[in-house]
Formats: structure tokens, C-alpha cells, sequence
């Protein structure tokens, strides 16, 4: 029974990074109605540099985070309108896909190059130690973890459902060209939405950083369980993605802890196996709209 | 999803097939015939390289320029090929030949287990679904370790003996094999583009509902392609294994299924010769770059600009960037965007 | 006096596909002018044009300014708004939403929060269903929404695109008393395109009539609705 807890537990903490990961796929998701495959790559980048700030200039390593956070914004934003833009007016949208393939082994190759390919540390963020309760672990990290993730998804459901710019945003999603005629700047929507989506994933990575290290594969794992719970929780919803990373990341732990066939080697295949459920099963996932007619 | 596959560097297959000029074909067979003689073992080995993955980028001009399905973890089924002949070779004393079958048809199986589902999904999630294939494979591989040597590899120990006579070694034996596998597999697939089943391909590829229409068994085709072109991977994976008498998961990562498709954007993914043109430009275009200063590690940076090139100024489906002569494509202005076919 | 709208020389169309080739027309400040023509004339692309939706050449100026800005959404800012055929509201958004989105071009917040409530009570349904999504509305109740949220950006420029598609005769008929009456108070000028040209010359000022692409007849809307041709090709007599 205790282990059972410790294991929901670990799910949640692991789950917390995979929810905020999923929030920036979704956040692209529906901006722009497409996956965007760099999104691990482009954190990864961003998660270096925050690694290159604290201990390659002795920056704190909150500070880092901050400032690795707003080049996400900036990186992301900038790729939308460098690289997505051009084939953002295309009927569908594979040929976005087939761009982010590429800016995920150009972003990789960069970071190796311009940081380090070995692996390296980012200092922790939430203090070590954890507390008792009855046998079972609750990891200060945890509870920081699931803290940071209660915040960033209130504040994204705010800012969607409480701000104008939000509801613009909404508004150019829901029906893009009634958007562009009642003046909605479609354009500016698309790079914010992309730039939070690149600071998302630069919190996500800072996150995971102590358990996965820091280099350059450190997210191409983390992705795919992000794209797992993006999908379970229906690519278009922000409340989805969060369960959902929660819900796999749980899944994870258990079939990792429990089935011996996964162990440690196969987690990996967990999110794929979760991937293809849910598309087969129900597509639209727990949580989505089944308007995405623009797949 | 179909129209777009096909911008990825497309050549109209019209041009592409009459332009396959048989004496030009042997001429190149020849050619690639004759290198033991003139290359060291390692220009030879290098030369090998760039076979294995024209035969690799070939299985996915099938599947993508033919039929318009996606993969973009087709490094699983090179990788699948590549371990069973390993294996099968190494541990169960197989001949090479009936390893390149086995793998082949391994690779093949496990083409039919991801089309089956990827037919019930739209193209972007055909997308999703074959990444995570390329990204999980080398955890089968790490999975399954005692088989396959873990993330340190598996030494090939087993070597394929050149027909006595011939006055090859077994380096310059696995070369010349390769190239005459990769040629008949070349012939094999001009023969299938041009047969019924092949015209069925490019109908499904071209319009799913009008194929239907026409009675064909649009998932039956797209199944067999796959399967088929699965199948191509794997013997690229046996070339693989029978050239470096090693394997390790590294080979076969996500990394090399982009760089595969990377080689199909380059040689266009409906011509049947540009696969050469992507395996050699894939093999010798790293150290072209590294000779002209730019670091190896910067390669992939390289791809990834090509890969965004060719998507962005490849026109919709119909001409390939490369016939165009890299002309730009002309897009709307930006108020220019209306696609629905509203009434005037 | 200027005009709200002078376009010269308009020639648009769809990719090779010519659908307008020299139309010219004026709107003055504070007119309704009704823009008729058979299906295919070239109705719904000459409102694309003006306001940036279809690709065009020709001359073009809003309320006597030369610039001619090139996307949709500069053009909105001018004070144009383009209420497209099927109304083009946000289905997922709440009607209040809707109306909050069309006052995108605007800054003031207050203002803005006063005139969703002045629509609201203008059109008493609407505020009856201020918080269901727009997509839950009826055809009628959304050719209101589309029309509240297009006069929320306080436009100086209205281009209505069939506004009576698929409502009831009773509907249209309100419709139509509710566009004249904002039209003098507010002074709001309109461009109504209308398959039912009887009602739209009954309210207008002027009226064009396209004929492939062309502008084959204009005149005051007395003088299109006494004219021969004009009643036998619209008004079927």
C-alpha cells in the first residue's frame, strides 16, 4: 500500500513536467493546428542556456530560469514567424510538421554545439529532502512541482479566459478569418502563441533537469510522454493537458513499477501505447473539441 | 494529407519515369561496379554507406512518393533488418541470404503492425504515431539486450565469403553485393510504379475518394505498401550489418529516420533515382561540409535548413523544387488567403 | 462632401479564375447602397475585395484617404466591418465574447463594456443568451450577433453580405428596419449585398447591378426599382 502511494506520487511529480510540456504542444496545437515536434528540442535549448547563466556565469539559478524562460518566448516566437510563417497558409499542415522535424536536428545539433554534448547539471531549484508521512516519501520537489504546475495553468486559464488578448487569441483560433475581419492582428496571435509555448517548455525542461540531467537528448523522452498526455486530454484543451500529464505520468510509474515486461527499458513504449489508444479509441481524447477540421 | 507529402521535394511522376534512361542506368551500375578497383577499403566502406541509405531513402520514396503515406521513423524498420540478420547470422549460424530474407520480411511484419492502425488515423497523427516508433526503437533495442547487445552494440562475428573465383575480398564482396541489391530493388520499384498495383498507389496517393470510387481497396493497397516499403528498410538494414559487422542502437535512432527523410526531400520523393542522389548527398555531404570548415556537429543544422527549404519554396504537390530550378514559390500576398469555395 | 468608399477599376478573382473585372462604385457617408446581381455575378467577391479577403487590383479609397492598406485586419482597423455571408461568428465563443471580440479594434474599455450592453438590450435575445456559445444560436439570432459584433468595432463602413439568407420573411423585414434605423442614427454607411432586392431597394439609397463581373446599371434605389429589366431579372414581376 505504501508503495502503491510512493509510486502515484512519483507519477504526479514526473506527471507535473509532462503537464506543462503538454501545455506548450497544446498551446501551438491551437494557434496553429499543428504538432510541433521541435518543441522538446527548442526547451532543451533553453534549458542549457539557463545551465550556461548559473554555473557558467554564477548566476542564482532562479534568475537563469527567468531569463531561459523569456528566450523561450523570444525563440519561439521568432521561429513562428520565421520558419512557420511561410508555410502557415498551406491547406494542411504536414508541411509544418516536416519544418519542425527540421528545426528539431538543426536545435539539437546547435546546442551540442554551441554548449556541450556531455551531460551536465543544472542546479536544483526546489530544496532536496522530502517529507515523512508514514512511510512514504513526499519529495520537497514534488510538492514544488505540482505547486509551479497549479500556477502556470491557472495563469494560462486566466490569461485565455480573463484577458483580452486571450479571448483574441480564442477568437482567432475559433474562426481565423472572422478574426483577421474584425481587425484581430491573426500574425501577433500566432507568435504569442508560440512564444508562450516556448516559455512553457523552457519551464518544463529547468524542471525535469535534476532528474534527467542536462543534454541534448534530455527532452526527446519527456516529448513523447508530452505528446502522450496532450493527446489523451485532447490537443485543443488547457485543463486536458494537465490531467492528462498527470494521468500519464502516474501511468508511467505504475506500469513501470509494476509490470516487469516494461521496467525501466520500455517506459518509453507506456506513451506510445497511450498515443495510439487514445487516437484509436477516442480521438478527440477526454477533454477536446472535435471541430479540428483543419487537420 | 496527400497533396503535401508530395511537396516535400517532389518530382512529377511523369517526368520521373520517362526519365529513367536505361543506358544511363547501366552506365551507373557499371560505374559503381567498377569502384573496388580504383577505391582504399575505406573509400570503399564509405561507398557502401551511401548504398544502404539510397535503399533506405528508396523504401521511403515508395511509401511517401507512391502511396503519400508518412513515416517519420522509418530508422525502426532499417534498424529491425539490421538486428535480425545480426542476430540470425551471429547466434543461429544462418547464411547471409536467408538472414536478408528473414530481416526483410521481420521488417515487413512489423510495417503491416503500424500501417494497421495509422489507417484509422489522419495525417497528422500518422505523424505523431511514426515518430514515437523512431524515438522508442532503441529502447526495444535496450530492452531485449541479451538478443541484441544493449547500447554497447552487437559485433557481427560471421563474416560473407566472396564466390571463389571472383578475386574480391569480403569488404569489396559486400560492396558489390549491396550495389546489385540496391540495383535490382531500384528495377523492382520502377517495375511496381508502372504496374497496376503501382498506378493504384499513385491513385490513392492523388485522391483517396476517387480511388475508393473506382474500386479500389484503398486500405489493402495502403497496407501492402507499407509492408513493402517496410520491407526495402530492412534489406537496407541487412546492408547495414553485412558492411560493419556491427549494430548498435545509435544507427538506428530518431536522428537517422530524419536524416532519411532529409534524403527523400533531396532527391525528390517521387523519383526512383533521386533515392541514389539522397543516399549519396546523406553519406558524402557531412564531410563536404567538414572539408569546407564547418564543424560535423553543425551538420545536422545543415538538414535541417534543407528540410525547411524544400518544404517552404517546394510548390504545392505538383513540380518538384529541383525541376523548377529552386524557383520560388509564388504565395498570396498575406489578405490573399481564401481557400473555401465561397459563392461570388 | 467624401465618401465613405471609391473603388475604381476593381479586377479580383480566385487564383486563374477572373471573377471581377472593372467595378466601380461609390458609397457616401451615411448611404445605404445595395449591390445586386444574379448568383456567380460577382457579389461576395467585390465585399472580399473591399475588405481585403480576396486578392485585387484597383484603385481604392476609405473615407477619402489614398493609402490603401493590404490585409484584412488594417482594413478592419480603418472602421470597416465586413459581416460575411453565414454571419462568420466565433461558434465556440459565448455571445458576449463575440461582441467583446468585435470591439478588437478599439481601446477603451469602458466604452466598450457600455456599448455590449446598449446591443444587448438592442436586440433583447441576445441578451437573453449572453453567455451560450454563438454556436448555439439560431440563424436569425446569429445574423444579429454578426451584425451587433460587426457595429461593436463602431465601424464607419458596413459591408453586409446577404443578411436575410435563410431567415423568415418576418426576421428580414426587422432585419431591415433595424439596419435603416442605425443607419440614421448612427450614420453609418452600408454596402448590401442582396439576393432579395426588393427589401434592399426599399431601404437603400442607391443600387449597382453586376452582371458577370461587370457593373451593368446603377441609379438611386426608385430608379433601379422602376426599371424594366431590373424588375424582371430581381424583382419578378
Amino acid at each position: 500500500m505504501t508503495l502503491l502511494i510512493q509510486r502515484l506520487l512519483d507519477g504526479l511529480s514526473g506527471g507535473a513536467v509532462y503537464a506543462a510540456l503538454a501545455l506548450a504542444i497544446v498551446l501551438v496545437f491551437r494557434s496553429t493546428g499543428t504538432l510541433n515536434l521541435a518543441q522538446g528540442e527548442m526547451a532543451m535549448f533553453t534549458c542549457f542556456l539557463a545551465w550556461k547563466l548559473s554555473t557558467g556565469l554564477g548566476w542564482p539559478v532562479v534568475p537563469a530560469i527567468v531569463v531561459a524562460m523569456a528566450a523561450g518566448f523570444a525563440g519561439g516566437a521568432l521561429i513562428e514567424r520565421v520558419v512557420v510563417r511561410p508555410v502557415e497558409d498551406r491547406p494542411d499542415h504536414l508541411p509544418i510538421i516536416i519544418v519542425t522535424l527540421g528545426l528539431m536536428l538543426a536545435i539539437n545539433a546547435l546546442a551540442g554545439g554551441l554548449f556541450t554534448v556531455d551531460i551536465v547539471r543544472l542546479p536544483d531549484v526546489f530544496p532536496a529532502g522530502a517529507l515523512q508521512l508514514g512511510g512514504v516519501h513526499l519529495a520537497y520537489s514534488t510538492i514544488g512541482l505540482l505547486a509551479v504546475l497549479l500556477v502556470v495553468s491557472a495563469l494560462i486559464w486566466a490569461l485565455f479566459q480573463r484577458t483580452r488578448i486571450g479571448l483574441h487569441m480564442r477568437a482567432s483560433v475559433d474562426s481565423p478569418e472572422s478574426a483577421r475581419l474584425v481587425g484581430i492582428r491573426r500574425s501577433h496571435m500566432l507568435m504569442l502563441g508560440w512564444g508562450i509555448a516556448g516559455a512553457l517548455g523552457a519551464l518544463a525542461a529547468v524542471l525535469v533537469a535534476p532528474q534527467t540531467f542536462v543534454h541534448t537528448g534530455m527532452l526527446q523522452g519527456v516529448l513523447l510522454y508530452a505528446f502522450a498526455a496532450a493527446t489523451l486530454g485532447g490537443f485543443t484543451s488547457v485543463l486536458g493537458a494537465v490531467v492528462g500529464g498527470l494521468i500519464v505520468g502516474v501511468l508511467q510509474s505504475l506500469a513501470v513499477g509494476y509490470i516487469d515486461f516494461i521496467g525501466n527499458d520500455l517506459s518509453l513504449l507506456v506513451a506510445l501505447a497511450i498515443i495510439i489508444a487514445v487516437l484509436m479509441v477516442k480521438p478527440n481524447g477526454l477533454f477536446g473539441r472535435a471541430d479540428s477540421s483543419r487537420l | 494529407m496527400i497533396g503535401t507529402v508530395r511537396a516535400t521535394g517532389a518530382l512529377p511522376s511523369r517526368v520521373g519515369t520517362r526519365a529513367v534512361n536505361w543506358s544511363t542506368a547501366v552506365v551507373a551500375l557499371a560505374v559503381a561496379l567498377a569502384l573496388p578497383a580504383f577505391l582504399s577499403g575505406f573509400q570503399l566502406s564509405q561507398a557502401g554507406s551511401a548504398v544502404y541509405l539510397a535503399l533506405a531513402v528508396l523504401s521511403m520514396n515508395l511509401l511517401t512518393g507512391l502511396n503519400g503515406q508518412l513515416s517519420l521513423g522509418h530508422a525502426a524498420f532499417v534498424g529491425i533488418g539490421a538486428y535480425a540478420v545480426a542476430i540470425l547470422v551471429t547466434d543461429h549460424g544462418w547464411s547471409y541470404p536467408m538472414a536478408f530474407v528473414a530481416g526483410a520480411a521481420c521488417a515487413a511484419v512489423a510495417g503491416v503492425v503500424v500501417a494497421l492502425p495509422a489507417l484509422r488515423l489522419r495525417g497528422l497523427y500518422v505523424a505523431l504515431t511514426t515518430f514515437g516508433i523512431g524515438l522508442v526503437f532503441p529502447s526495444l533495442v535496450q530492452r531485449f539486450s541479451s538478443w541484441t547487445g544493449g547500447t554497447g552494440g552487437k559485433s557481427v562475428t560471421a563474416v560473407y565469403l566472396p564466390p571463389p573465383g571472383l578475386g574480391l575480398d569480403p569488404g569489396q564482396w559486400a560492396y558489390v553485393l549491396s550495389v546489385l541489391i540496391l540495383f535490382v530493388c531500384l528495377v523492382l520499384v520502377h517495375r511496381v510504379k508502372h504496374s497496376r498495383a503501382g498506378r493504384l498507389m499513385q491513385a490513392i496517393r492523388d485522391n483517396d475518394i476517387v480511388a475508393e470510387g473506382f474500386g479500389v481497396v484503398v486500405p489493402r493497397v495502403k497496407v501492402a505498401t507499407f509492408a513493402l516499403s517496410a520491407a526495402l528498410a530492412g534489406l537496407a538494414g541487412g546492408l547495414f550489418t553485412l558492411q560493419h559487422r556491427f549494430v548498435s542502437p545509435g544507427d538506428f535512432s530518431l536522428n537517422t529516420s530524419i536524416q532519411l527523410f532529409v534524403g527523400m526531400a533531396i532527391g525528390g520523393s517521387v523519383s526512383i533515382g533521386g533515392a541514389v542522389i539522397g543516399g549519396i548527398f546523406l553519406q558524402y555531404v557531412p564531410e563536404l561540409t567538414d572539408r569546407i570548415g564547418v564543424p560535423p556537429i553543425y551538420t545536422p543544422v545543415i538538414y535541417g535548413a534543407i528540410l525547411a527549404l524544400v518544404v517552404i519554396f517546394a510548390s504545392d504537390g505538383a513540380v518538384g523544387v529541383w525541376h523548377r530550378g529552386v524557383a520560388r514559390l509564388r504565395r498570396p500576398k498575406s489578405f490573399a488567403v481564401s481557400n473555401e469555395k465561397g459563392s461570388t | 462632401m467624401t465618401s465613405a468608399l471609391e473603388v475604381s477599376g476593381l479586377a479580383a478573382g480566385y487564383g486563374q479564375i477572373a471573377v471581377l473585372r472593372d467595378v466601380s462604385l461609390t458609397v457616401g457617408e451615411h448611404e445605404i447602397v445595395a449591390l445586386l446581381g444574379a448568383n456567380g455575378a460577382g457579389k461576395t467577391t467585390t465585399l472580399r475585395a473591399i475588405s481585403g479577403r480576396v486578392s485585387s487590383t484597383g484603385v481604392f479609397r476609405f473615407f477619402g484617404t489614398a493609402r490603401r492598406p493590404r490585409s484584412p485586419e488594417q482594413i478592419a482597423r480603418l472602421g470597416v466591418a465586413h459581416v460575411p455571408q453565414g454571419r462568420g461568428t466565433f461558434p465556440n465563443l459565448t455571445v458576449e465574447e463575440n461582441l467583446l471580440v468585435g470591439a478588437a479594434v478599439r481601446r477603451k474599455s469602458r466604452e466598450i463594456a457600455e456599448d455590449v450592453e446598449t446591443w444587448m438590450e438592442r436586440f433583447p435575445r441576445l441578451g437573453e443568451r449572453r453567455a451560450q456559445p454563438a454556436g448555439s444560436l439560431s440563424g436569425g439570432e446569429q445574423q444579429m450577433l454578426a451584425l451587433a459584433r460587426a457595429l461593436m468595432g463602431r465601424p464607419r463602413l458596413l459591408l453586409l453580405d446577404e443578411p436575410s439568407l435563410g431567415l423568415a420573411p418576418r426576421i428580414v423585414t426587422e432585419l431591415f428596419d433595424q439596419l435603416k434605423a442605425l443607419n440614421e442614427t448612427l450614420g453609418t454607411a452600408m454596402l448590401v449585398v442582396e439576393q432579395n432586392a426588393r427589401q434592399a431597394l426599399r431601404h437603400a439609397d442607391r443600387g449597382y447591378v453586376l452582371e458577370q463581373g461587370r457593373i451593368a446599371l446603377t441609379g438611386t434605389a426608385a430608379e433601379l426599382a422602376g426599371d424594366d429589366a431590373v424588375q424582371a431579372a430581381y424583382l419578378g414581376v
